[in-house]
Order: structure tokens, then sequence, then C-alpha cells
């Protein structure tokens, strides 16, 4: 029970869940990454709008708790968390409201590298 | 299933919460007094001020605001604020050619140490949608129509992150003392739906 | 993909909106009761996360954010085997009851 004596402390203290842990992240700032196309069961950190969607890694936060694991008692499963970037068109197939970018922060498994799309063969009549 | 509210008058509902807080008080698992302490810190104590003061702080010493940039977190603890929903904080900053706006599409995600509790057009679902398809249209419904070239970066703070906005300092402010800027600077530009002028005033809120 | 049409629409609530912190007592308490619970480690914030976002997202229509609030505190403590439900109901009932 938190007494009326620590409230001030702990709303100061607050809770992090960022992990001093050597992992190696899975992804570099600047590389084009494609969001998983998850179930949003289990997975309730993946917005809707950004499932299987192309995006660059704008920067890496840092090591932090996986929800999806944690909070059904699968334990901690630190990962990489990093700021992803969207462009507007990406996300809503319309040219967007010019200018427009998203950013979200997602953990590393939601994240695949996206593959670079193959040259189409030319053809010879 | 636990009954539904969404359509119980208020009154049920408040009688509900009480009932909860009596049954955890009962099992010695909540201080009612400790919930006191902490609805009057949320009410009273920790606010949109304590933004403001990192917000002046930036503007007047460009050593700090580097840091800031770099390290929110650490940056705004040298102020003395921190704690609960703040923990992980980056703070980004307009410019001429970059306007930001923070949202949490997911639930309502705020960074408290800095700016208090959310008001209740930043949890609701249009802002939560419209934030990150629409941004442009929602500034403008909040009066601030911004130059086709601007950049607009939404920051979707879906995972442990919290963002707080760093607005532009307005002209006309060269003379003014590090309190009467943060006095300048309210809680909407620092989520980014406005910007800060010379008339804008952070009102008394704490 | 959606469409920028199949989105809530429509206007935002009061967004003049006073400097208050909660329109009503209970909501006050709630959100109390909510964060010392995970202060005094009865949960993660990340549970309680989960349910909110859970709850939020199956009632749409429901404007009143504190509502969800108080759905996800209620699912979590009954979950965790803190607050049963029929002892709530019970409860309620009896506060209910004219003096």
């Amino acid at each position: 029970m938190l007494k009326a004596e620590f409230v001030e402390e702990a709303v100061k203290h607050g809770g992090s869940t960022k992990r001093e842990k050597r992992i190696k992240p899975k992804f570099k700032t600047g590389q084009k990454v494609r969001t998983r196309n998850l179930n949003p069961i289990g997975h309730t950190r993946l917005p809707r709008y950004v499932r299987g969607k192309l995006g660059v890694i704008h920067h890496d936060h840092g090591i932090f708790v996986f929800p999806d694991t944690n909070a059904s008692g699968l334990g901690e499963k630190p990962q990489h968390v990093y700021s992803v970037r969207f462009e507007a068109k990406e996300l809503w197939g319309a040219p967007g409201t010019g200018g427009g970018v998203i950013y979200i922060d997602l953990w590393d498994d939601y994240l695949e590298p996206a593959l670079k799309r193959a040259k189409p063969k030319r053809v010879r009549k | 299933m636990s009954k539904d509210h969404h359509n119980a008058p208020e009154s049920d509902v408040a009688l509900r919460v009480k009932a909860i807080e009596a049954l955890l008080t009962e099992k010695g698992l909540v201080d009612p007094l400790a919930l006191d302490k902490l609805v009057d810190t949320y009410e009273n104590k920790v606010g949109p001020k304590n933004g403001a003061r990192v917000v002046a702080r930036a503007w007047v010493d460009p050593a700090y605001k580097k840091r800031l940039l770099s390290n929110g977190t650490a940056a705004i603890a040298e102020l003395g604020i921190s704690g609960m929903q703040g923990e992980d904080m980056v703070v980004v900053e307009n410019t001429p050619k970059v306007h930001n706006l923070i949202v949490c599409t997911l639930c309502s995600c705020y960074p408290w140490p800095t700016l208090g509790l959310p008001p209740v057009w930043y949890k609701s679902a249009p802002f939560r949608s419209r934030a990150v398809s629409d941004p442009r249209s929602v500034l403008k419904e909040f009066g601030l129509e911004l130059d086709p070239k601007v950049e607009i970066r939404v920051w979707d703070s879906s995972a442990e992150v919290r963002y707080m906005v760093l607005p532009e300092r307005p002209k006309g402010t060269e003379n003014m003392s590090e309190p009467e800027l943060a006095g300048l600077v309210t809680r909407d530009s620092m989520i980014g739906v406005t910007n800060v002028t010379l008339n804008s005033n952070s009102g008394s809120k704490a | 993909m959606p469409n920028l049409s199949d989105l809530v629409p429509a206007e935002m609530p009061a967004i003049a909106d006073a400097s208050r912190v909660f329109d009503a007592p209970w909501q006050a308490r709630a959100f109390a009761v909510a964060v010392t619970m995970c202060q005094a480690s009865c949960y993660t914030w990340d549970e309680f996360r989960e349910h909110l976002m859970t709850e939020i997202a199956e009632h749409p229509d429901d404007t009143e954010y504190y509502h969800h609030w108080l759905s996800a505190l209620e699912k979590l403590l009954a979950e965790k085997g803190l607050v049963a439900e029929k002892d709530l109901d019970a409860k309620t009932r009896e506060f209910a009851k004219p003096k």
C-alpha cells in the first residue's frame, strides 16, 4: 500500500521500463523497415493504422521492457524501441496534408527489414 | 464481465468508484489519505507551468537548449522536474520549417511532470485519429494555419517515450525576463496545437 | 487501407476548455486509485494501459474517457483477484441505499 507520506516521492520518481542491457539493435538509423502485419490481440502497441507499412528508422530510443510479453506474464523480453518515420502518403494512400510526416515509437519485434523491390525485367518484343 | 458503465447515470458511476475505494481500503491496499494527496498533486502542483519553465530556460540559454534536445529527461530534471509518465522524455523543436504535434492514438499518454494531466480534447477519439491523418485541419481548428511549405511532424506516443514540443520564441520578447517568458508559454503550444504569441497567457494553473 | 472518411470524423470536444483537471470527484478518485495501486506494485502500468487501450477500442461511442478508465481498473482488479465483481456490486448497492 502506498502511504500518504510517500506519494510525493513516488510521483517524482516514477518507474521507467528502460533497461541497461547489452542487446544489439536489429536496425540502424536511416534503415528502411516494414511494420509487421500483426493481429491486434496481444500486440497492443502497434497502432492499427501502421500495419504492414514502409518507414525509415529515425532514432533508437534504447532498450525497454516489451509489454506484449511482460503484461501477460511471459517475461520482460527487453528490446530496442525506435522512432520510425512514415510519410502520410504511405499511411493514408492519399497525397496527405502536404508535408505531413508521422513518427511512431515501435519495438524491435514489430519491424522487419524492408525488402528491396526487384527491378522490373525489360521485355523485348 | 464487469458492469458496463458506458450508459450508466453519473451517480451510479460515482457510487461504483466509492465502492472500489472502500473495498480496497478495507483490505489495506489503499490509503485514502494517499489518494487525497495524489489528487491534490495533479490538481494543484503538477501542471504546464513546469513545462513553461523548461521552454523559457531553453529560449534564454542556448547550451541548455542543446542539452534539452539531446537528452530531454536529464535536462528537464535539472529544473527539478521529473517523475511518473516523464521517465523517458524527448523534446522536439519547432522551427520556421518544422512544426511538431504530439498525440497518443492508443489511449492518452502525455508527459505528466511537464504538462500535468491531459485536456479532454487530447483524449478524444477525433483528436487521436485526426492528429495523424489530417494534422493540418486539427491545427486550423485551434486557429493555427501554417504555410504549406512547413513540414508537420506528428509524434505518436505509442511506447514509453513521452514527448513535449519546444515552441518557437515569439518576436518582440527580446527584453523579457525568464519568468516573463515562461508566463507566455501555454500548455497547447507544448502539445503543438498552437504557437506561443506575445498575447498568449499561460494562465493561473499550476 | 483506411479511408480518411471512414475515420471518426468530427468535432473535438470543447477545445477552449477550462484548465480544470477532473470534471467530477469520482474521476479524481478513479485516477488516484489506479495510480496508487500501481505504485504499490499490485500491477504494472503496462497492465493497466493494456486494459485501458482495450476499453477505448471496444467502446468507440463512449466519449467519457473516465468510463474507459474505470472499466479498465475494475477488470484489472478482478483479474488480479483484488476486487471481485460480485463484492463490488454488493458494495455499490449498499452505498446506493438511502440513509
